[in-house]
């Protein structure tokens, strides 16, 4: 016996052993999992955000720029604005809702996939005080409103987000959901799996060649140095073009 | 989700079997792959090494306990890559301490005993863990199973590493007396 055949054989004890081991709290294994939590949830969210631009579908709602969020009537909306009005005194104002309607948001355009951002929107300074003006704040744009004495400020525009590219303008509407987007080791076991939809779609490149087997792609890929990663992501379109970057 | 959950997916072939897993044993996987292997991007391949091995074992298997299977799998493909690396004298030094604590209970290092069955040492092993109280059980497979380090077995037991390091030589001598006892070469 050797040790490697001990340390192998103690590999394969009962699980009861291995369970009860790993039942109780593990106060340094909190900031492993918080860290590879947050790696896992960072590598997650992107390979959303990529499906759903692939798929077109905006990841937020633009706000309702319809709607006003102060309601206060104004008494005379044609009063002016005094210096050092009495703050006891009522002074109304129409709160005016910031920012450029015709441009916030922005729109994505066709076969563009796009994130729409999140209009921002100022608040109203306070009546009968010397209005510093409200604020708003968009993603990122933001706006400010006017200061006007005596009264409150005017709503801060809102701001707007110009929305960014994800990724560029495809050919055809993209019809394969990346669901491994990953560091994948020459080392390694020697495949790989990507789930894809439709099945049977063909990949074959230099790097990489393999095919779907039961609604997965197991590819195997070659031409690595060994032990160097690769990232490797799958784009499938419905003419059965695709994209297959290894980085 | 549960692990019954989980397993179903796999033999529903349902590829959210995969995030699944990732969600609830992902940390899990990856610890036990660091604590051998040491290194962040060896042991993040050996994890996702582990989902693609988990897809195609389920089914037709269906593990009892799916933490246990999962952990098995990352240990047996932990090794692979640490013997590999070791092979080329890089990386996964880690491993070699606890090798070097585990020779204490056998002879020689390079003595192969091959009339041993790793089944019949396996009994053994359980048979020697079964009969110990539930906190050194627990040290002894923290350390030679999961391969903790002795500063995250004090940690987590709230022990001193000095009291760590001198419950482990006694079990390692227990278990060296344990399998000659039952007949091992030791």
């Amino acid at each position: 016996m050797n040790v490697q055949q001990l340390f192998e054989a103690i590999g394969s004890i009962d699980d009861r052993f291995i369970d009860e081991a790993a039942s109780d709290a593990i106060p340094h294994l909190k900031w492993k999992i918080a860290a590879v939590a947050a790696a896992a949830a960072a590598v997650i969210t992107g390979t959303v955000l990529y499906s759903n631009a692939m798929l077109n579908r905006p990841t937020s709602t633009p706000q309702d720029l319809s709607a006003p969020i102060i309601t206060v009537a104004p008494n005379d909306p044609t009063e002016t604005a005094q210096p050092g009005a009495d703050p006891s005194s009522p002074v109304y104002i129409t709160p005016e809702q910031g920012g450029d309607q015709t441009t916030s948001p922005a729109q994505p355009t066709p076969n563009q996939p796009y994130n729409p951002g999140v209009s921002g929107w100022g608040s109203a300074g306070l009546p009968g005080l010397p209005g510093s003006g409200g604020s708003g704040s968009g993603i990122p744009g933001s706006g400010m409103g006017i200061p006007l004495p005596g009264i409150g400020g005017w709503n801060g525009s809102g701001g707007s987000d110009p929305g960014t590219v994800t990724t560029p303008a495809p050919t055809s509407t993209p019809t394969a959901r990346i669901h491994y987007i990953g560091r994948y080791s020459h080392s390694a076991a020697g495949d790989f799996l990507i789930f894809c939809e439709p099945h049977g779609v063909p990949v074959l490149t230099k790097n990489i060649t393999g095919q779907i087997v039961d609604g997965h792609y197991a590819a195997t890929v070659y031409g690595f140095p060994f032990g160097q990663s690769r990232y490797v992501e799958l784009q499938v379109y419905d003419d059965g073009s695709y994209d297959l970057s290894v980085s | 989700m549960n692990d019954s959950q989980i397993v179903q997916l796999y033999w529903d072939r349902d590829e959210r079997a995969i995030p699944a897993t990732d969600e609830v044993y992902g940390a899990y996987c990856y610890t036990i792959a660091h604590n051998i292997l040491q290194s962040p991007q060896d042991s993040e391949e050996c994890v996702n090494d582990t989902y693609l091995h988990t897809w195609n074992a389920i089914p037709p298997q269906r593990p009892r306990s799916l933490s246990a299977f999962l952990g098995r799998i990352t240990r047996n493909l932990a090794l692979k890559v640490f013997h590999r690396d070791r092979a080329q004298k890089r990386g996964g030094a880690g491993l070699d301490l606890v090798y070097e604590e585990l020779s204490e209970c056998i002879s020689s290092r390079e003595q192969v005993e091959q009339a041993l069955e790793e089944r019949e040492l396996t009994a053994a092993l359980n048979d020697f863990l079964a009969a110990l109280p539930l906190k050194k059980r627990k040290l002894f497979v923290r350390r030679y199973w999961y391969a903790d380090s002795i500063s995250d077995i004090a940690a987590r037991m709230d022990m001193s590493e000095s009291s760590v390091s001198v419950a482990l030589h006694r079990l390692r001598q227990d278990l060296r007396a344990f399998l000659a006892e039952r007949g091992f070469a030791v």
